[in-house]
């Protein structure tokens, strides 16, 4: 990656942050789905990126996070999960023919099927650890998987929206 | 041993992860529910301002109401001081407990907000050069609101009572039963009452107060009014269920009581503790 290229994904990670912090951390609907937006940043990062860089970008994303919202180690341990796992689920759903011209698993660059079966397993697994540590255990098992499935669904549909928003081809990159 | 190294290189990935995901562990489980001053939470510097900037934007919008509130909360205390007049007798030596000066009230800004979490937070715009110290009680005009977590230079964290393991110590008031008030996790307008024993006559209606024991609420502040009563046959207490005075959902203007006579009262208790348990 060259410097331009560092230098827009540290603007995209601040708009990520920044905006998880001052907006979406209020949006909630229904006292169920929770719209978790900053995890989109780790999910559309370029596809070039090391495996040890991932882990220490959502280690780091989830550390920010975490300070604003008073829960230190919950969003870290789900984001440093998810790093982990990113490489191998892009691996076992590669697309037919393969990751050629293909710069970030975005809807831009595959399709709005493939983003979605790539997103939404690793945005379930993401919130299933945050809100089963926030519980403190397995007591409330119904309830925080229907939190868990509502905020999946709401936290993927504003990612959808916010890639054909700023993602749209030739205008970021 | 070189082997060693090269298996621990060609899986490094693995082993980092397994290295942040036990940092964040020890996160989890060593620094959330600790009284502790601590950086890493939102009353820190950055935080904090980030927050209190935000809240300055959302404050045009909420004008009106905070108005509307203090309006009402002036009545409130101009009926009272009306009624006490006539009450307090100038010659008597007996003098109230809220006169004496044991509790003193500080005034703060809710600047962040959660209801919807298991363990919900509220951050406040006064710190330590307030007077803020951690432990003590956060109240609002109409009821309980929460207890101060931690405390840096200019801003505080604090549990909110909707907080799964924030306990308080409350009375229902007309049995004068003395029972603990613990929120479930769910509905943010109902926190549940524990401990209250099936010879005691509850109905739906009656006040629950704070009691006082904990040194953290002054006696008699609201808590809410019961909602919902229940007792399964051979179970020895009630699950009851208490509507919140409080509106959780839009806090704006709080006091943070310091209770002088805290230390003492404590130090006492101990002292009976350990002789107790000899």
């Amino acid at each position: 990656m060259n410097s331009s290229n560092n230098f827009k994904q540290i603007l995209i990670w601040i708009l990520f942050v920044a905006s998880q912090i001052l907006f979406a951390q209020n949006f909630v609907l229904y006292n169920r789905a929770f719209c978790f937006v900053y995890v989109g940043f780790l999910l559309l990062l370029p596809l070039g990126i090391s495996r040890n860089n991932i882990l220490l970008l959502g280690f780091l994303t989830g550390f920010i996070i975490d300070v604003f919202y008073n829960s230190l180690g919950t969003h870290m341990a789900a984001m440093t999960l998810i790093a982990f796992l990113r490489p191998i689920w892009l691996n076992a759903i590669t697309p037919r023919g393969g990751y050629e011209n293909v710069e970030s698993p975005a809807v831009k660059d595959l399709s709005l099927s493939w983003f979605l079966a790539y997103a939404m397993p690793l945005l379930f697994l993401h919130l299933a650890v945050v809100f089963f540590i926030e519980a403190g255990g397995f007591h409330m098992f119904f309830y925080v998987i229907s939190k868990v499935f509502m905020s999946t669904l709401l936290t993927v549909f504003v990612l959808v929206i916010l890639q054909y928003l700023f993602y749209s081809k030739g205008r970021f990159s | 041993m070189r082997r060693l190294f090269q298996f621990i290189y060609q899986y490094r990935a693995f082993f980092i992860f397994l290295l942040l995901e036990v940092v964040s562990g020890w996160f989890v489980v060593n620094h959330n529910d600790y009284i502790s001053a601590s950086y890493f939470n939102s009353s820190s510097a950055i935080a904090g301002n980030v927050y209190e900037n935000r809240q300055a934007v959302q404050d045009y919008f909420q004008l009106a109401k905070v108005n509307q509130n203090l309006v009402e909360e002036n009545e409130l205390l101009r009926n009272r001081l009306a009624v006490d007049s006539l009450t307090v007798e100038v010659d008597s030596t007996d003098i109230p407990l809220q006169l004496s000066g044991q509790y003193e009230f500080i005034t703060g800004k809710v600047v962040n907000n959660s209801v919807h979490r298991f363990r919900n937070y509220f951050t406040l715009d006064v710190g330590s050069k307030d007077g803020i110290k951690e432990g003590m009680g956060v109240v609002n005009p109409n009821g309980i609101i929460g207890k101060i977590k931690s405390v840096s230079t200019n801003f505080s964290t604090a549990y909110s009572a909707l907080h799964s393991s924030l306990l308080v110590s409350v009375l229902i008031d007309e049995t004068e039963t003395l029972c603990t008030a613990k929120w479930s996790g769910e509905d943010p307008t109902q926190i549940s009452l524990e401990y209250v024993p099936r010879h005691i006559k509850v109905q739906e209606g009656m006040q629950v107060v704070s009691s006082g024991y904990d040194a953290i609420f002054p006696e008699g502040v609201k808590l809410g009014t019961v909602k919902s009563v229940e007792i399964d046959e051979e179970a020895t207490f009630y699950d009851i269920e208490v509507a919140l005075s409080a509106d959780f959902f839009s806090l704006d203007y709080v006091y943070v009581i310091g209770n002088k006579l805290k230390q003492e009262k404590d130090s006492l208790e101990q002292e009976l503790q350990k002789e107790y348990e000899q």
